[in-house]
């Protein structure tokens, strides 16, 4: 009987924990963007949480540079596992062209395990709902529902 | 008789918890703010020095990556910069189109920003409002350019991308929706009683201070000083339409957001007036078509939305830079937020430090602790201050 | 503060910066050219003046020379201070420091060149705090030495950045 209980609290709110690592700001209005009438996506139950303490999912943009490298790490220690973390825009997924940079301190996923990498500079939004969709999956597996 | 404590609320990056490296340190004497320092580096990916090692035609690409918020504005000033260098000059139509989607990017960039302050002082209604009019705003810049934001329309000796006759009526046709939107927003954002209390005399910088930080921008209109590159040191189109430069005199963020929502509709304007010479041109050349790297030194500013963007580039006949320098506006704002925010109480601070419309990840680095390294204030709590203030005062929504 | 105080007053008895409808745009005036033209060398003829372009100025000045001509620029020209780029040439550091003067639309760069071997030039804080950051940041990236600037923490390099980390010196990576 819990479990069907904890089927339905993940099915219904999904509380995002969004890290900025040095993005340009462009993929992070995006997100903001969701939570407008247009794409409106509260409706869905997806949250954005002020603390990383109560997060589900980790949207992390932005081509991590050096000084906020250990800010990240600390972040993800922190969020509660299982979580699913998403590399969300090209310079999360590998450093677009920052990779060249002296203060570049490697793609998201050679220091934290990335479960889900959204694509695009910025991603269109509906390549983030479908992005989120993905992470509500890959976490329902996680958490063995 | 007990001193006031001084604590320190530092305003740092990653919300709660550490002694975290802070981004925004306030210092405060029971509840006035007496003091702010300031931290960078959370955003520094040394583009300047990737600049170098790219040609001329990419150069455009990278620099449109510094923002994302005012994404035209550095390919506009690049692209200037090496137009200076070269000494060459670019088509009509080219100066027309660069015109329109630097404008558009502005009308997006300030409604952007008004939505965000409604949401510091609780009134979450602006917000979706603005946003949502923002939505039309990008729509358009989808249909001209092919993307909602970093749009690669700028290259050197022109544009990439033409806009053809048959896109133009629609194109005045959502100006004038979006116009009555911004109209009607402008209107009831200036006439709320609330707000008038809530930002007037808040966050003031006076003119003296704004010439000793050197501040640009609507920050800068704000506190009576008239400058802005497009009517100083004119460029593309600025000079062969008719709009007026909005400059106000208290300082307050009430002034600046007006600043901001009259030049909304003095933009719309200025689209309309290009995009009906745009139509009368004849079909023809939007590039200049350099041939070689320009050999010497050249600068380019524009104007954008946070105020005045700089760039420089050295070149020496190569298709590479020698040495590429970029300022953005908010190096030279976001320091005068030392003297514009002393004084004010604590839940006034947010929306102080947002007024000069910084990037929106620069606002979200903010946490508060007190002197013993103890959490005091949270973003959130630092909202709440404020949203908490407006409602006092029988506004927000 | 009173320095600053004076130069508002006096830019806007000329009209120049402060009051909205009464500032003049004289960026076509061949005479409001001519004229700065005409002060800069009185004022300081030792320098070399290069007008490139009609409104892009490259003026050549002794390292010992900066705070005297930066204040003229900036407090008796009336000129807005842009920013300064640091660059590591053959033949020393180079720092260009960008005066803009609004009313003409003209931009005035004034360039100082400092040794390799030790590059030390005063700071333009004594002027006002609008100059802090960027020689911060010139003395991160290249390791210039600013006499006076009183904070010399990093500004945008990792603040456990080793010493002699420049990594916009020739030299670097």
């Amino acid at each position: 009987m819990l479990k069907g209980l904890k089927k339905a609290a993940l099915a219904r709110s999904l509380w995002i924990y969004h890290v900025a690592a040095s993005p340009c700001n462009n993929c992070d209005i995006e997100i903001l963007d969701l939570l407008t009438p247009r794409f409106d996506v509260e409706r869905f139950g997806l949250l954005l949480t002020g603390s990383p303490r109560h997060a589900d999912l980790l949207l992390v943009t932005g081509m991590v540079n050096k000084k906020v490298l250990d800010r990240v790490l600390r972040v993800y220690a922190q969020t509660p596992k299982p979580c699913v973390v998403a590399a969300f825009g090209s310079c999360a997924i590998s450093g677009d062209l920052f990779v060249d940079s002296y203060n570049f301190a490697g793609p998201l996923d050679k220091h934290i395990p990335v479960d889900v990498y959204i694509g695009g500079c910025p991603p269109k939004p509906e390549a983030m709902i479908l992005g989120v969709m993905r992470a509500i999956e890959k976490l329902k597996k996680l958490k063995d529902l | 008789m007990a001193e006031l404590e001084r604590k320190i609320i530092p305003i740092g990056p990653f919300h709660p918890l550490q002694e975290e490296a802070e981004y925004f340190k306030l210092t405060v004497e029971g509840e006035k703010v007496v003091g702010l320092d300031i931290q960078l580096g959370y955003m520094h990916r040394g583009h300047e020095k990737i600049c170098e090692g790219k040609t001329y035609d990419q150069i455009p690409f990278v620099v449109e990556r510094i923002c994302g918020i005012c994404s035209t504005s550095h390919p506009f000033a690049c692209v200037q910069a090496i137009e200076d260098a070269a000494a060459i000059e670019i088509p009509h139509r080219a100066a027309y189109i660069r015109s329109i989607v630097g404008e558009l990017e502005r009308i997006h960039s300030h409604l952007l920003w008004v939505g965000l302050a409604g949401h510091f002082l609780g009134y979450n209604t602006v917000w979706m409002w603005a946003w949502k009019y923002r939505e039309s705003v990008l729509e358009m810049l989808e249909l001209i350019t092919g993307n909602r934001n970093h749009y690669a329309m700028f290259k050197p000796g022109g544009v990439r991308r033409d806009i053809e006759g048959g896109m133009i009526p629609p194109l005045l046709q959502v100006l004038d929706d979006a116009d009555k939107k911004i109209l009607m927003l402008t209107k009831a954002v200036l006439d709320d009683p609330v707000l008038h209390k809530r930002l007037e005399d808040v966050g003031v910088l006076t003119p003296e201070m704004a010439v000793e930080y050197s501040v640009v921008g609507p920050t800068a209109r704000a506190s009576g000083l008239a400058i802005d590159v497009r009517k100083d040191d004119p460029h593309a189109a600025y000079d062969w339409v008719e709009w007026e430069e909005i400059v106000l005199h208290e300082g307050d963020v009430f002034a600046k957001a007006k600043v901001r929502l009259l030049e909304c509709l003095e933009s719309t304007k200025i689209i309309r007036q290009c995009l009906g010479k745009l139509k009368d041109l004849p079909d023809g050349e939007i590039d200049a078509h350099m041939e070689r790297g320009p050999d010497g030194e050249g600068v380019g500013r524009y104007e954008a939305p946070r105020g005045e963007v700089f760039h420089y580039v050295k070149g020496d006949g190569s298709l590479y830079p020698r040495r590429y320098k970029i300022r953005a506006p908010s190096f030279m704002n976001i320091k005068s937020n030392e003297v514009a925010v002393l004084g004010s109480s604590v839940a006034d601070a947010a929306i102080t430090l947002a007024a000069v419309d910084p990037c929106y990840c620069c606002t979200e680095r903010i946490a508060a602790f007190n002197t013993k390294g103890k959490l005091l204030y949270t973003w959130d709590d630092l909202l709440k201050l404020s949203q908490e203030k407006t409602a006092r005062m029988g506004g927000g929504s | 503060m009173a320095d600053t105080l004076k130069r508002s007053q006096n830019l806007e008895k000329d009209g120049a910066y402060i009051g909205g409808k009464g500032f003049c745009h004289q960026r076509d005036s061949e005479a409001g050219f001519k004229n700065i033209e005409k002060q800069c060398r009185e004022f300081y003829p030792e320098g070399e003046l290069d007008l490139v372009r009609k409104r892009r100025w490259y003026w050549e000045i002794a390292a010992e020379d900066l705070v005297k001509v930066a204040d003229f620029c900036f407090n008796t020209l009336g000129c807005r201070f842009l920013i300064a780029t640091g660059e590591d040439i053959p033949r020393g550091f180079t720092i260009l420091y960008h005066f803009s003067l609004d009313r003409l639309g003209l931009l005035i760069n004034v360039r100082v060149t400092l040794p390799h071997d030790d590059p030390q030039v005063d700071s333009l804080t004594v002027l006002g705090r609008g100059f802090e950051w960027i020689e911060r940041e010139m003395h991160e990236i290249l390791g210039i030495g600013f006499r006076g600037l009183g904070d010399t923490r990093h500004l945008l390099l990792p603040d456990d950045s080793p010493d002699d980390y420049h990594p916009y010196r020739r030299s670097f990576g």
